[in-house]
């Protein structure tokens, strides 16, 4: 136990080296930071001196030390765009991507087990083979397009043809102008419950839900099929078919047995995905304007604010690398017979 | 030949598969010869009328006259582009990414992969620490990053940006497939024939290890042609001489608000049936194929 631990931790920290040390080249071998900082207008002398005081001149070495110490301490840079420590920046609106992030789980989640489990019960019926081929189309059209297509059904059909019986819904922002409410944790359900705002929250709710359904979209139809296929696998062991011939009703059998069973590898996979949504987001906050980290990356991409972008890419770093690591702990205590080659 | 026959006589009993096939030939037909077939020449900027801007789908164009199409089939865009021939054109592109992504991805995940697991030792702990740190992200985002650091370029930037995060893919399978493939008497031959490692990895290696790599390329394209998608939709992708089906829809998704939904809907159509159809290609090509990979992987393991 102690060995596969020590072996976990220690290839975590090398994937975190590998992206350090190439977030740092890339940083001072595209394009020139003394420039960045200074401008097209300066003098040589200018020049040298920002160079110096920047450690510019130091071997290439004692450059990735200090970068990394800096790295490690929450110094990642300041953003040339917005004059500002660029990891507060991102910290900022963690709390916005998140709050997306779990909101499309929790909806995926609850319009996959069911039909994971209806597409299970009898796997080659009509109903499993509409399902399938409708998971199949959800994982071929990409997250933006879904995206377009609700702003188009909810906004615009509703406001610009007048049409009354459909649910008219926001496409950008977190909550409507006026009914903001002081920052406590950064999470707007819970700020809007915290400030006592009825009224608010469900602004914030109606903001949240298109984005959700957009970022959920694709982990619905992946999940989907992951259930069934769990299900199926439960479905045909030797404990199903005992509880059966006990006389156990089908529902039971299903929900009570087989389903807590297939629940292990489904749970497993919706950590690690949580990782995934999280890089989606990126396209889903810049369809709906959500002022989450993803669209301050393709802000900053668009500026060419350089420390943001790495920033960004090192923060996401330790998150994967977390969410990694804490998948094989978990697998290793829930299985011992999983072990690391060495 | 006999295989081939079989493969065809397959595709007939399945109806969706069947139907995915023309769709895509169709489709492939449409790009390849869209300079003959589009109704306009959107490649060529002298061949729009600014008159004809946010036509709605069926509108005669403003000015009948020499190279204007007869009907605006699915409407124009807001510098009076025929989105018909948009879609046509921007196939193109991005069928042209999605095939040079995989092949070139897949040839150098294959070599990698291959070297990797033959070699051992220190060159497969350094070949596979770095697919290990690609694999730890998701692609979308590492070349996000490739893109946001190499600005200039055409198409190729696109295209080697997004094999560079796509040939683990074929590495870690082609390196699996190498490690147990090695261990194989007929190996030993070789190595006792004094063959060179050159000829084991590529004449012996490679031709058995291929069936896989083969399925995993085709689910790839799909994969390739989304993330292409994507990137461009994002704005970092496809050079605007040149726009794919992603940057169609990012164009027309500024119109989408005002009610012009013709502008983005018909592209992004296009894209879902292009990758759908792959899609269940690919699936029906899995489930055809897999009776024989595993029949011929018995086969081998009894011999």
């Amino acid at each position: 136990m102690t060995r596969t631990l020590t072996i976990l931790v220690a290839r975590s920290l090398l994937v975190l080296l590998a992206v350090s040390l190439a977030v740092f080249l890339l940083l001072r071998f595209a394009g020139d930071p003394v420039l960045a900082v200074l401008g097209p207008r300066h003098t040589r002398a200018q020049y040298e001196e920002t160079r110096h005081s920047l450690g510019l001149d130091q071997p290439l070495r004692v450059q990735y030390a200090r970068f990394l110490a800096g790295a490690v301490q929450g110094d990642l840079g300041r953003s040339y765009h917005h004059n500002a420590p660029a990891a507060g920046l991102i910290l900022e609106r963690l709390p916005a991507t998140v709050e997306l992030a779990v909101a499309a789980m929790l909806l995926a989640g609850a319009f996959a087990f069911p039909l994971g489990i209806l597409a299970a019960v009898r796997p080659s019926g009509p109903l499993a083979r509409i399902l399938l081929t409708g998971s199949l189309l959800g994982i071929s059209a990409p997250t933006f397009f879904i995206g377009l297509m609700l702003i188009f059904i909810f906004s615009v059909v509703p406001h610009v043809w007048h049409v009354t019986w459909l649910p008219e819904l926001p496409a950008g922002g977190r909550i409507a102008g006026g009914m903001e409410v002081p920052r406590q944790t950064g999470f707007l359900l819970i700020d809007t419950l915290l400030a006592g705002r009825g009224d608010s929250f469900l602004s914030a709710l109606r903001h949240l839900l298109m984005p959700a359904m957009t970022l959920g979209f694709y982990y619905l139809a992946v999940l989907m099929r992951l259930i069934r296929g769990a299900m199926i696998d439960e479905l045909a062991k030797d404990y199903v078919r005992v509880a059966r011939a006990k006389g156990l009703s089908d529902a039971a059998v299903t929900v009570r047995h087989a389903l807590r069973n297939a629940l292990i590898p489904v749970v497993t996979v919706m950590g690690l995905q949580l990782g995934g949504l999280i890089a989606f987001s990126v396209v889903t906050e810049t369809i709906f304007q959500w002022p989450g980290m993803g669209k301050l990356l393709i802000d900053s991409i668009g500026v060419n604010d350089q420390p943001v972008i790495m920033a960004y890419l090192l923060l996401v770093a330790v998150i994967f690398v977390t969410i990694n690591f804490t998948v094989d702990v978990l697998y290793t205590v829930i299985d011992p017979r999983i072990r690391l080659r060495s | 030949m006999a295989r081939r026959l079989h493969l065809a006589r397959q595709l007939a009993r399945s109806h969706a598969a069947l139907a995915a096939a023309a769709v895509l030939a169709l489709m492939t037909l449409g790009a390849l010869f869209a300079p003959l077939v589009a109704p306009q020449r959107t490649d060529e900027p002298g061949a729009l009328h600014l008159a004809d801007a946010f036509k709605p789908p069926m509108s005669p164009p403003y000015d009948r006259g020499q190279g204007a199409p007869g009907v605006y089939l699915m409407g124009t865009d807001d510098q009076g582009r025929d989105v018909l021939s948009a879609i046509l054109f921007g196939l193109r592109v991005s069928l042209f990414v999605g095939f040079s992504v995989v092949i070139l991805s897949s040839i150098l995940g294959t070599l990698l992969g291959i070297v990797s697991g033959y070699a051992g030792g220190r060159v497969d702990s350094v070949i596979m620490g770095i697919a290990d740190v690609f694999l730890s992200f998701p692609s979308i985002l590492v070349a996000l990053f490739i893109l946001s650091v190499w600005r200039e370029g055409g198409m190729e930037r696109l295209v080697l940006s997004i094999v560079s995060v796509r040939w683990v893919v074929y590495a870690r399978t082609a390196r699996g497939s190498t490690l147990a493939e090695r261990e194989k008497d007929y190996i030993s031959a070789a190595r006792a024939l004094g063959q060179r490692p050159v000829r084991i990895m590529f004449g012996h290696i490679l031709p058995n290890v291929m069936s896989p790599l083969a399925i995993i390329a085709a689910v790839e394209i799909g994969m390739v042609i989304m993330l292409e998608a994507t990137l461009s939709f994002l704005g970092v992708g496809t050079p605007i001489t040149q726009p794919s089906l992603g940057m169609l829809i990012k164009n027309g998704s500024e119109d989408l608000l005002s009610g012009s939904w013709w502008i983005s809907l018909f592209p992004g159509l296009a894209l879902v049936m292009l990758v759908f159809s792959i899609n269940i290609l690919v699936d029906w090509l899995r489930d055809v194929l897999n009776p024989h990979i595993a029949a011929a992987e018995s086969a081998a393991v009894q011999a």
